[in-house]
């Protein structure tokens, strides 16, 4: 299965995601004007990967901020996971935010408590040196 | 006061003077009015950046008006009435119009807020009054109780930009409820307008 790289646009975060490591990575900002097309190819390769692979799965989010209907497709990408989870495949998501963005971390919050089988953790940092 | 004029102005300015001044009374820091793009949006957004960091708004109150301009403009992008078709416009692209203003409250505590107005039809301006009615009589719980449920809506469906949620998203970040206007213009259209105050 082949990786999925995306470059980061102003209104789109960069998407990199390793088949062989299990490795999925998107961060930035996401406000496109079209969210769910902008998304689509990013649900569908997890999809496959879920579908293809047996490996534990790994998603970093560091996202600053996001539009409501890129909230909307997130929790799409959510459910799939947790479905996945819920059938016992090893998945665990990283929501990562800069220790003073209140609004990112809230939000990290608010995803991990639609979820309940997939491990969920947020992790907040400092200034990048 | 004497005045010493060689202009053709438009009516609405013949007064630049008194433009500018009532501008700034109203503590207007920016307005935009004409067709819109994502492109435009996110170049406008930069400015609301800048122009609020002149102002010394901190980080977490530009973010939130930042979100609230987000959709506020996104709206005029997917909903306007008034729209330019691909093939007419120079940037090969629909371009639908609207106008956005950010200011800040003149009154205490000097808020900043994001005024955005555009047509609509008229049946969509009850639609959009109605919801927002809804939202006005919601406490923070409930405001985010509702986010959650209207979330898990199927974003493939034909209402697929996010209606509703994106008001709902202004409504939880402003510091208190949405207000709304509608000016009923023709039989077919209204002009609809909400301002959110951060």
């Amino acid at each position: 299965m082949s990786d999925l790289v995306i470059k980061p646009t102003k209104s789109t975060p960069a998407v990199e995601f390793l088949a062989a490591e299990g490795r999925l990575l998107i961060q930035g900002e996401s406000y496109p004007e079209h969210a769910v097309k902008f998304y689509e190819p990013v649900l569908q390769w997890i999809r496959e990967y879920l579908a293809s692979m047996a490996a534990p799965l790994r998603l970093t989010m560091d996202i600053v901020y996001f539009n409501s209907s890129s909230s909307k497709i997130l929790m799409n990408l959510f459910d799939l996971l947790e479905e996945a989870a819920a059938g016992g495949r090893d998945v665990r998501v990283v929501w990562r935010h800069h220790e003073e963005n209140e609004s990112a971390q809230e939000c990290g919050e608010e995803f991990r408590e639609e979820t309940r089988h997939m491990r969920f953790e947020l992790q907040p940092y400092g200034d990048r040196v | 006061m004497s005045q010493t004029c060689i202009a053709a102005y438009p009516a609405v300015l013949k007064d630049l003077h008194e433009f500018y001044e009532s501008l700034r009374k109203e503590g207007i820091l920016f307005c935009y009015s004409g067709p819109t793009t994502q492109t435009l949006m996110e170049s406008i957004g930069d400015m609301l950046k800048q122009r609020m960091a002149v102002e010394e708004a901190g980080m977490s109150i530009t973010r939130t008006i930042f979100a609230i301009f987000i959709e506020q403009m996104q709206n005029i992008l997917h909903y306007s009435a008034e729209v330019m078709p691909a093939a007419e416009s120079r940037m090969g692209e629909e371009m639908r119009h609207g106008v956005v203003v950010v200011g800040r409250e003149r009154e205490a505590g000097e808020r900043f807020f994001v005024l955005c107005g555009n047509y609509v039809e008229r049946a969509k301006a009850r639609m959009l009054a109605d919801a927002l009615d809804r939202m006005r009589g919601l406490n923070r719980d409930e405001l985010k109780a509702l986010y959650r449920e209207q979330r898990r809506g199927d974003p493939f469906s034909e209402d697929s930009k996010g209606a509703g949620l994106g008001f709902l998203e202004m409504a939880r970040k402003a510091s208190r409820p949405l207000d709304y206007c509608i000016s009923e213009i023709t039989d077919r259209l209204a002009f609809f307008s909400v301002k959110a105050v951060g």
